[in-house]
């Protein structure tokens, strides 16, 4: 039952209410969503159980606010799911931020003016081809139906919808979904990998 | 460089692409997610490498984690508690995530079934006493002046940095008196208690901090996160040397983009030397300024950037409504 405007519902009982119902959505949703961000058993359930622990103190823009939009448990996990992906980019920006580095005089150095110096690449050339290089990093660790179909995005003038894709590629959409959902963890792997290298030894 | 069918070399494919393919796939994972039926969902976890058990089993130490410790076999669905023993009950030496129970009561799962044990549910359970003739006030307001209680011990443990049961007191404070949790003063100091925690925890996972930095990425959400408090000045003071004056910099120009009033300030030569970031404001200053300074604190949180504060500290009043934030030492 959806409601009109929003209401101050506690997170705790719609996940108790959904945990023993007789076809509970949230868990497995909640798991499945961190297990195709991280690739990894643990990391997915570290940060399934964050967002749940994050959600339920409440603090800040934590705090589940059902906004009445849709069904309770459908608005709870997709904030869960927020939450989530919140925890794991702060993950992966503490990672880079806080890194153990030795110092380098060079590096620590207090920045220069910003212009390009005579014979340098400037700043827009530079982030133009740090952008390509990312790209091309994350079409080598897609499969080749991967990479076709981020073709066929790429030719294409408009958006296609998944359906409207699969026709062109000859597959379900099913498999556009997973094709997709890959380029979306290669894609933060890769910003991670970046981050890392900027936050650390260059 | 692939090639297409006529052995011409294609055009690579850009990363505004990938964005494009990636986010839009974000925006509709919920959708899809929501339209999955469990056998799928069971499969795609088992792939993954999951244990039939393991998406409830997480829920559910995630709730234990939360919980007070009660009898696992309580056979009652939901009882009323006499507020003073459970907090005699839940002591004072529990861990800090075991006392955030205080505000999302206990999920307990065992033996014959479910049993949830609020904590505080006054709209659910009927109020009910062993006593036929109260010589009380209503509960209600025997709850307010509970929660009074708590907060004031709560002030005083986050005065003197003992995080974990500041955030508790809190906690069991709303649960008692949840129109008093909005006050924005118990705001503040919620917040701060809950950055507090979250430093030590960050400590205490990777050790000592170094090389500072504000992302690229971040920088411009931060300023735009901080650009509603507009006009609202801010001193900061950055600490000599080449790390913290360019990690300082970069908070100067996050700060300037979102329209802050920045004062640029070192310390004194013989000043004695201060270590990681601090927010404070002068003691006494007004809602708009200790809210800016809480903000503050908030989004650099968000930006990975953790500051120590906001803290109220005397003198500079006179010299108008600043936020302070120190850049000291790593």
């Amino acid at each position: 039952m959806t409601q009109a405007a929003a209401t101050a519902l506690d997170p705790r009982e719609v996940l108790q209410a959904d945990a023993t119902s007789a076809e509970p959505i949230i868990a497995k949703r909640l798991l499945r969503f961190c297990s195709a961000r991280t690739r990894d058993v643990q990391r997915a359930k570290d940060a399934a159980a964050d967002a749940v622990l994050l959600t339920l103190a409440g603090v800040g823009w934590h705090r589940w606010v059902y906004d009445g939009k849709r069904e309770r448990v459908a608005s709870l996990l997709m904030h869960l799911c927020s939450v989530a992906k919140d925890v794991l980019k702060q993950e992966r920006e503490r990672a880079s931020n806080w890194r153990e580095v030795e110092g380098d005089p060079e590096r620590d150095a207090a920045a220069p003016d910003s212009k390009p110096r005579p014979g340098e690449m400037p700043a827009d050339w530079a982030k133009h081809d740090e952008a390509m290089r990312h790209a091309a990093l994350v079409m080598d660790r897609l499969d080749e139906d991967t990479r076709q179909m981020l073709r066929v995005e790429s030719e294409s003038e408009e958006d296609l919808d998944a359906k409207a894709l699969a026709d062109k590629l000859g597959w379900t959409v099913k498999q556009v979904y997973r094709a997709r959902e890959r380029v979306v963890y290669h894609r933060d792997q890769v910003r991670r990998e970046a981050s890392q290298k900027k936050g650390g030894r260059s | 460089m692939s090639h297409d069918e006529a052995g011409k070399p294609r055009p690579p494919v850009s990363w505004a692409t990938i964005d494009r393919v990636a986010d839009r796939h974000e925006r509709e994972e919920m959708e899809l997610l929501l339209a999955k039926s469990d056998e799928e969902l069971d499969a795609e976890l088992k792939e993954a490498g999951f244990a039939p058990d393991d998406a409830a089993n997480v829920l559910q130490a995630a709730l234990e984690r939360v919980a007070v410790a009660v009898p696992a076999a309580a056979p009652k669905p939901a009882e009323v508690v006499s507020l003073a023993a459970e907090r005699q009950k839940r002591g004072r030496g529990v861990g800090w995530l075991a006392l955030v129970a205080a505000a999302v009561a206990v999920l307990v799962v065992g033996g014959g079934g479910a049993a949830i044990v609020a904590l505080r549910m006054p709209d659910s359970v009927p109020a009910t006493t062993t006593d036929p003739t109260p010589p009380h006030p209503q509960p209600e307001v025997l709850a307010k002046q509970e929660a009074e209680g708590l907060r004031q011990r709560a002030a005083a443990e986050c005065g003197a940095r003992k995080w974990g049961p500041c955030f508790a007191d809190l906690t069991t404070a709303a649960d008692l008196d949840p129109a008093g949790d909005e006050a924005s003063v118990v705001r503040r100091l919620r917040g701060k208690a809950a950055r507090g925690l979250g430093a030590e925890q960050t400590e205490a996972k990777i050790g000592p901090l170094t090389a500072r930095s504000l992302l690229p990425e971040v920088r411009k959400p931060l300023a735009e996160a901080l650009a509603p408090r507009a006009g609202q000045p801010v001193r900061v003071v950055c600490a000599r040397g080449p790390e913290p004056e360019q990690f300082c910099g970069q908070l100067v120009a996050a700060l300037t983009k979102a329209g802050w009033v920045v004062t640029r300030e070192q310390p004194a030569r013989d000043a004695g030397v201060s270590y990681g970031l601090a927010i404070t404001v002068a003691e006494g200053s007004d809602e708009a300024t200790e809210d800016a300074a809480e903000a503050l604190a908030d989004r650099l949180e968000w930006a990975g950037v953790r500051a120590r504060g906001p803290e109220d500290v005397p003198g500079r009043g006179a010299e108008g409504p600043a936020v302070t934030l120190t850049v000291g030492d790593r």
